[in-house]
């Protein structure tokens, strides 16, 4: 990174698997966002679109509890064919007999996308009581904090806010000083 | 030896041995010199041919110290890193820290052979590597502002830190109080902040001497602090010339005769204090915010001082994070008191009403100020970039500076920062105006609007106070070196805090963007709040208190130990932000007004933060005479850090919940908050027994106050009384009982209140409710109502006249506690008004206050509601300061009040609502005990039913009244609500008390109890904060 690089911004992963009203996420996004973080969700039920819409998320994904039946890219091979059939229906039978809780956890976990959002995020937040369980369980695999409620993770960035300002700032001011040095 | 010479005498053979060992002094001396250069070449001379770890490390500190003093090249001396070198950040921190670890070994090494002076020596000069300035105090965050950084670890850690440190036998018990005490105030040279401090010790009736052991007097007196550092580790020739020091004639009778020795400042005169000062004397330190970054509080026997005095609350948690000695863990278990006291401002002339009155120039509307800006800890470089934000809008903006011109710092990393300052200033132009120092503040300061504290750190900026005093603006950085610490906010209100140049920037903007009468009175409540926080007569009994407790008087004349004492059991005391707050503060304020002196028993304030959060403005309303003890407890159920929870917790979080109550019930009937009850009980018992109270008065919710009540009587003979205010048995939303008498809350809450004094409630049904279960306490019942708050200095009284063809604002303040069935038939009812009715079509409706606590913070139910009513004109808003109260209400046409619960049910909005003179709408239950509070209000609409039609029909009449009220009939409405003024409620129950309980007219209590607890002849645990 060059020194005057600025830093990347705190990655703020909403998880919810109860749909959120708009109430519930309107001050919460803004108050995170004011603080320079770059905030997506993750909810099972997505709300509809006027209630994400202007929020100031940077980006949101379903997740999808039960994987559908129907593949989103069929494949002409008899195997694989044979193999997402025998694999939904293991799956299915687990998710059956999980709670709504594990389910979310799973279905994160095996969908790329959602894993790779999970994985870059610097703090975990889970929006209700259901989504505890996957963001328990993705912040102890990767040691990163995770709250329960958005009030808690603003405290949090709150806390940590001096140092990487200060991490920023003095980048800034090195920055610019080594370039009047060079323009003389 | 000259620096030529003893190169010349290591490069030979027959000399070099002794020049190696002269090296260290020689550096030392070309160091204290300014020699930066030549103890270079020294070092890098002697490290070539040294051997020995000792004198390796030795060598390895010196030149780390070097390479902070000369990391700059702006001096054209040494960089010790390249050219560019911009700051103390760019030396390498590893380094150091390595460097400080070999010295920290090495002192290990020496201590382990019984070599007490260089074990010291070693230790003192780790130490200073890692405290060096360069590090501390110029323009790169503190290594030590971060909780985290485990900076000093390298020291602490060693062998020799915990030698230093090893608890020593305290003196047997607290010396005995005297009258008249001889007081001794040491400096170290710097006296500023003593004045006041003097003048209150001699008021109190103290015979005061100054000591200061840089004046003529005692002037190198005081050992070098590596002799002190010596003494500390048991070196027989450090010892004697310490004892030495105390033995001389100028000092000798001051230290016998002395009573109480206070050192101002945390040099290295603290240390020497805590070697010399007799047993028989008690030793007070008062640290202000630089020591925290430098090496003598590390040096000082901590074991020998009574009380520490720290003048601000975020270098409390600084001090007591970066000294061991000082942390709570150790000094819980004995060592120093604790106490967080500002320094005194004498601030108690004429209160200025804002700017208007003190006639200010043209252009003071477009000036900011900074007070005292030549240090680099003032970090005007910060100020001068809020400057160019806020001339990007509008280039008139200008920043006087006002305060003593730049001295010539020692270091090039000083003389560096000092230069891009001035370059900085020279190139703003006009827009940069410097005073110089100025003995007459408020007549400088009529050239400026706002005043800024860019320090990088404060304890609560005295230059500062005396400018928002003299009616500028305020706008405080969030002090970054202890910004996680508490920083600013910790002092100093929100809204006044500003995290970054911008910020400062949109604050000064937005306040320009103000009608002048809105900055008036904000730069006026401003000034209020600096004097009523930090002027002498708020500050300076509380100071006395730590310094001469026995001997002051009281301000009615009488001395502490003979007023009344009320402990006061007040979970939700102020600043946390929930309705029960305001009770509690009025309740404590009464009693102190009648000369009680009241502790105030509570939770740990953060813990507020994972409910309902923090309201500091409201600590600014408690008299500062309250004193304050917070228990370290918060609820477990609301722990908001998931990584903290257990895999059943995390997986089941329902049944843990369900688990978890029936564990809570286990020490006392009542969920969530039954863990509670044994550090409760002893740590009210506690305070009893420092201080014996007259009275106890607890106030449930939660109810295991109520076994604190009984507790504390059964162990001390307390008397109590029961602040119930909504009952515990009475089901106060369903209207009948919540539980019987032979369930084992009906038994405890029998067993309790039959000890009980009194019993207070907040409405006359719920005390029927009483007399009628407890026939034998009706005497005892009586009703305190609650009321609205006329002594926060804010007329609610609204002066907004309806625009309708603007439409009008409907508002609702307080925690929407409503079930979400109720809410959305007010909801249905406010749409269905808005179609009947065309002043409405443009109406809106506000609700203010908590919408859901703690992870559910505004995302419950009733937030739900509400968002899906946006479309038609309903918001949130959000929770209100109570400093911002009656704004809130001014910008409003009309209120619903919408309550929960029927008939014992009052809530505390209602008396609010009227004292602000707009029509009211009720949206609640009939009958309802706020009924019997409006009945007679001229502006209340009251729809015959809770259904959609009456409250639609409720919703336009009451949009009439507001159209149609005159100023008279909201006069009249304002006259109704006098009589509920909450000092009028409460006073008739706290003057029943005051007969009974204080000590004009002695009761004679209970017979079969024991009495009253006696002051533990040891020194007792303390009762004022920390230890």
């Amino acid at each position: 990174m060059s020194p005057d690089a600025a830093p990347r911004p705190v990655r703020v992963v909403l998880v919810g698997v109860v749909a959120p009203t708009r109430t519930a996420l309107e001050i919460p996004v803004a108050a995170l966002v004011a603080r320079g973080a770059e905030v997506l969700a993750l909810l099972h039920t997505l709300p509809e679109a006027r209630v994400l819409t202007g929020l100031g998320l940077h980006g949101h994904r379903r997740l999808v509890l039960t994987r559908s039946s129907r593949p989103a890219a069929p494949t002409r091979s008899p195997v694989r064919r044979l193999l997402d059939a025998g694999t939904y229906r293991a799956l299915r039978l687990l998710d059956l007999r999980s709670s709504a809780g594990v389910r979310a956890f799973r279905a994160a976990r095996r969908d790329p996308q959602s894993r790779a959002v999970l994985r870059d995020a610097d703090v975990l937040v889970a929006l209700d009581r259901v989504a505890v369980y996957p963001v328990w369980r993705f912040a102890r695999a990767g040691r990163r904090p995770a709250f329960y409620g958005i009030p808690a993770a603003l405290r949090h960035l709150d806390a940590a806010a001096p140092a990487r300002r200060h991490e920023a700032r003095a980048r800034r001011t090195t920055g610019r000083e080594a370039r009047q040095e060079v323009s003389g | 030896m000259p620096a030529q010479d003893w190169l010349r005498a290591v490069d030979d053979d027959r000399t070099r041995t002794a020049a190696l060992r002269q090296a260290p002094l020689l550096v030392d001396r070309l160091r204290r010199d300014g020699r930066q250069a030549e103890a270079v070449d020294v070092v890098d001379r002697a490290l070539r041919h040294a051997r020995g770890s000792d004198l390796l490390a030795r060598l390895g500190g010196q030149q780390a110290l070097l390479a902070l003093d000369l990391v700059d090249t702006s001096a054209g001396s040494t960089s010790a890193d390249g050219p560019n070198s911009t700051g103390a950040e760019r030396v390498d921190r590893a380094t150091i820290l390595a460097a400080a670890r070999t010295l920290a070994d090495a002192a290990d090494r020496a201590l382990a052979v019984g070599r007490a002076a260089a074990a010291a020596d070693h230790l003192l000069q780790a130490l200073h590597v890692l405290l060096h300035r360069s590090l501390h105090t110029l323009d790169t965050p503190s290594p030590l502002s971060h909780k985290g950084s485990g900076w000093l670890d390298p020291v602490i850690r060693s062998a020799a830190y915990t030698r230093l440190h090893q608890r020593t036998q305290a003196a047997e018990g607290a010396p005995a109080p005297v009258d008249r005490p001889r007081v001794l105030l040491v400096t170290d040279g710097n006296a500023h902040f003593l004045g006041e401090v003097e003048r209150g010790l001699v008021g109190a009736g103290a015979r005061v001497t100054r000591l200061d052991l840089t004046g003529p007097r005692a002037d190198g007196l005081v050992p070098a602090p590596v002799v002190l550092a010596r003494a500390r580790l048991g070196d027989p020739a450090a010892g004697a010339a310490v004892d030495a020091s105390a033995a001389a004639p100028e000092v000798a009778a001051l230290l016998r005769e002395a009573d109480v020795v206070v050192v101002d400042w945390c040099t290295a005169a603290a240390v020497w204090a805590s070697l010399v000062v007799p047993p028989g004397a008690r030793l007070v330190v008062r640290l202000h915010s630089v020591e925290a970054f430098s090496v003598e509080p590390h040096l000082v026997d901590w074991s020998r001082v009574d009380d520490v005095v720290l003048v601000g609350g975020q270098l409390e948690s600084l001090v007591r994070h970066v000294v061991p000695a000082l942390a709570p863990a150790r000094t819980r278990r004995g060592g120093p008191l604790v106490h967080v006291v500002p320094n005194p401002v004498a601030l108690d002339g004429p209160p200025p009403d804002g700017h208007a009155s003190r006639a200010e120039r043209p252009d003071a509307a477009r000036t900011v100020a900074v007070v005292g800006w030549a240090q680099p800890v003032k970090d005007p470089l910060w100020a001068l970039e809020v400057l160019d934000e806020l001339r990007r809008h509008d280039p008139r903006w200008r920043l006087l500076l006002v305060g003593a011109d730049y001295a010539d710092p020692q270091l090039p990393p000083g003389r560096r920062y000092r230069a891009e300052v001035l370059r900085r200033i020279a190139a703003a132009g006009d827009a940069v105006i410097r005073t110089g120092w100025t003995a007459d503040l408020p007549e400088v300061l009529r050239d400026a609007g706002y005043v800024l504290s860019s320090s990088r750190r404060e304890s609560h900026g005295v230059a500062f106070c005396e400018a928002v005093t003299a009616g500028c603006l305020p706008v405080a950085r969030d002090w970054p070196d202890v910004a996680e610490f508490g920083g600013a906010g910790e002092v100093f209100p929100a809204e006044w805090v500003v995290r970054s140049p911008q910020e400062a920037a949109a604050r000064v903007l937005a306040l320009a963007a103000e009608p002048d009468d809105v900055r008036t009175r904000t730069a006026a409540q401003a000034a209020g709040l600096v004097r009523a926080r930090y002027g002498s007569a708020a500050v300076l009994p509380r100071l006395l208190d730590v310094l001469v407790p026995p001997a002051r008087t009281g301000a009615d004349g009488a001395r502490p130990g003979t007023r009344p004492h009320l402990v006061y059991v007040a979970i939700g005391f102020p600043p946390a932000a929930k309705s029960s707050a305001y009770r509690m503060r009025a309740t404590a304020n009464l009693f102190v007004d009648r000369g009680w002196d009241v502790t105030v028993v509570t939770i740990d304030r953060h813990a507020w933060d994972l409910e309902y959060g923090l309201d500091l403005s409201l600590l600014d309303l408690v008299d500062p005479r309250v004193r304050i003890v917070e228990l370290p407890l918060r609820r477990a159920d609301l722990d908001p850090d998931v990584r903290g929870y257990s895999w059943f917790r995390a997986r089941h979080p329902a049944r843990w919940v369900r688990l978890r109550h029936r564990l809570d019930t286990i020490p006392f009937p009542e969920k969530v908050f039954g863990p509670w009850r044994r550090a409760l009980e002893r740590g009210t018992e506690a305070v009893v027994r420092d201080r014996p109270a007259d009275l106890l008065l607890v106030s449930p919710a939660p109810y295991t106050t109520l076994a604190v009540a009984r507790h504390v009587r059964r162990r001390t003979g307390t008397p109590y009384v029961v602040d119930f205010r909504d009952g515990w048995s009475v089901d106060v939303l369903g209207a009948g009982e919540a539980f019987g008498t032979r369930t084992r809350r009906g038994r405890w809450e029998r067993r309790v209140l039959a000890g009980a004094e009194a019993v207070c409630t907040v409405n006359e049904p719920i005390a029927q409710f009483y007399r009628d279960r407890y026939p034998e306490l009706a005497s005892r019942v009586h009703v305190a109502r609650n009321g609205f708050d006329a002594d926060l200095g804010t007329d609610l009284a609204v002066a907004r006249r309806p625009d309708p063809a603007a439409g009008l604002a409907f508002g609702y303040l307080g925690t929407v506690n409503l079930t979400p069935a109720h809410l959305s038939l007010v909801v249905d009812a406010w749409v269905a008004a808005r179609q009947r009715d065309e002043v409405l079509a443009r109406s809106t409706l506000t609700f203010r206050g908590h919408v859901g606590a703690g992870w559910a913070a505004g995302a419950n139910g009733n937030a739900a509601v509400i968002a899906r009513a946006g479309v038609h004109g309903v918001t949130y808003g959000g929770p209100v300061a109570k400093a911002d109260v009656a704004a809130t209400y001014g910008r409003w046409d009309a209120l619903l009040l919408a309550l929960a619960g029927g008939r014992f049910v009052t809530s505390g909005k209602v008396y609010e609502y009227m004292a602000t003179g707009l029509p009211v709408l009720s949206a609640h239950e009939m009958p309802h005990a706020a009924q019997d509070v409006l009945e007679g209000y001229p502006l209340w609409v009251r729809p015959p039913a809770l259904t959609a039609e009456a409250l639609r029909d409720g919703f336009v009449e009451t949009a009439r009244r507001a159209l149609s009220a005159s100023e008279a009939d909201r006069a009249a409405a304002r006259d109704h609500a006098g009589r509920f003024e909450r000092s009028l409620q409460l006073d008739p129950v706290v003057a029943m008390l005051d007969d009974r309980f204080g000590r004009r007219n002695p009761l004679q209590h209970t017979q079969d109890v024991p009495p009253p607890a006696t002051p533990a002849a040891a020194r007792p645990t303390p009762a004022g904060v920390s230890r």
